[in-house]
């Protein structure tokens, strides 16, 4: 597996545990408050800076462990654009559906975290897309 | 001027027409509420409708008037010009989103997140358009 | 201006060559556009390997009697 490959399936990985911890947060403290309860600073900072620690973190560790190749190539370069095009639509329908929610539940508190949701559910779909596109392509 | 190349400056200005359209109703109903209006289902249908009609006539125009170059699938350089472009309106997407969960954050003002969400969504979608445009005739 | 591909081509002086075949007809006996063939012949667009064999077996040539490097 090259480095790229690693480094996606980490930033996966983080977002999944970090993301997951956030919505737990979330949802505890909603059920304390017996309504979604709001975004604070506090919890969305937290986790921002964990999210960034570890993904800075693992590119690090991987790079002193493997030689990161110099991703120049015509085909990485259209991986790359592919995957990022398809997860920018597949966020942006993530996205559509939290404006849908809101329409119907018209809770602010709600349309934040499940936009949230929308953006980590696209961060994740792209590490999937590169590391699915790049296994195919060789 | 290639067929995909029309298509997206039809696009483009059907969703600028249909995106003044919306926001114009928003304002005059925040205007009467004095605040910022929550969404009506009633503009964000009138939207979609617009959208749907007038995209399908004038698709099924050039269409018409352009048989074989409408049904051709994209080239290569035309389909690394699509994702160049959607590639890039995610940037623009994710930029208004995130301004507006900012401002959510500060203001707690539901409507505002969504009008801005809604906003980003709509001005991604035509910066592709554009972005498309640009690389067609750029040459890419 | 875009930056160029520092890939030179013959194609236009090829077609014309060839029955004076216009970008149309090139363009559908490739799969691409017209406008992609435009591109190409403009300098602007380098086409992958497989469209420049195309190119090249519909022209009777080799690929670098078609395509060359800048500056050879």
């Amino acid at each position: 597996m090259s480095f790229w490959e690693k480094g996606y399936l980490a930033v996966a990985a983080i977002l999944v545990l970090a993301g997951g911890g956030y919505f737990y947060t979330i949802w505890q403290q909603s059920i304390t408050l017996e309504s979604v309860a709001p975004p604070s600073w506090g919890t969305f900072g937290v986790y921002l800076l964990v999210i960034t620690v570890l993904t800075l973190s693992s590119v690090a560790v991987l790079g002193r462990v493997q030689t990161i190749n110099n991703r120049t190539s015509d085909i990485d370069e259209m991986i790359n654009l592919k995957s990022r095009a398809t997860a920018s639509h597949v966020t942006s329908a993530a996205v559509y559906a939290s404006l849908v929610w809101f329409l119907f539940h018209g809770d602010g508190s709600l349309l934040f975290h499940s936009t949230v949701g929308a953006l980590i559910v696209g961060e994740l779909c792209l590490c999937m897309l590169q590391v699915f596109n790049y296994n195919r392509a060789y | 001027m290639s067929h995909r190349e029309i298509s997206a400056w039809v696009m483009g200005s059907i969703l600028i027409i249909a995106g003044i359209y919306y926001f114009r109703l928003v304002a005059q109903a925040s205007a009467a509420l004095g605040e910022v209006s929550p969404p009506v289902i009633g503009f964000v249908i009138a939207y979609v409708i617009f959208v749907v009609i007038t995209s399908v006539i004038a698709m099924s125009i050039l269409g018409v008037s352009n048989h074989q170059e409408a049904n051709a699938p994209a080239d290569e350089r035309e389909k690394q010009i699509i994702d160049k472009a959607g590639h890039w309106s995610g940037y623009v997407m994710a930029f208004g989103v995130v301004t507006g969960l900012l401002l959510y954050a500060v203001t707690q003002d539901g409507n505002r997140l969504f009008h801005i969400a809604f906003g980003s969504l709509m001005v991604s979608q035509i910066a592709e358009y554009a972005f498309q445009i640009w690389l067609y005739r750029k040459g890419e | 201006m875009a930056k160029r591909p520092p890939i030179t081509n013959r194609v236009r002086a090829l077609r014309e060559a060839n029955g004076a075949m216009s970008q149309a007809a090139l363009a559908k006996a490739i799969g691409m556009t017209r406008q992609t063939v435009i591109a190409i012949e403009q300098g602007r667009y380098s086409p992958s390997l497989e469209s420049a064999f195309r190119i090249s077996r519909l022209f009777g040539v080799g690929v670098e009697d078609v395509f060359g490097w800048e500056g050879s």
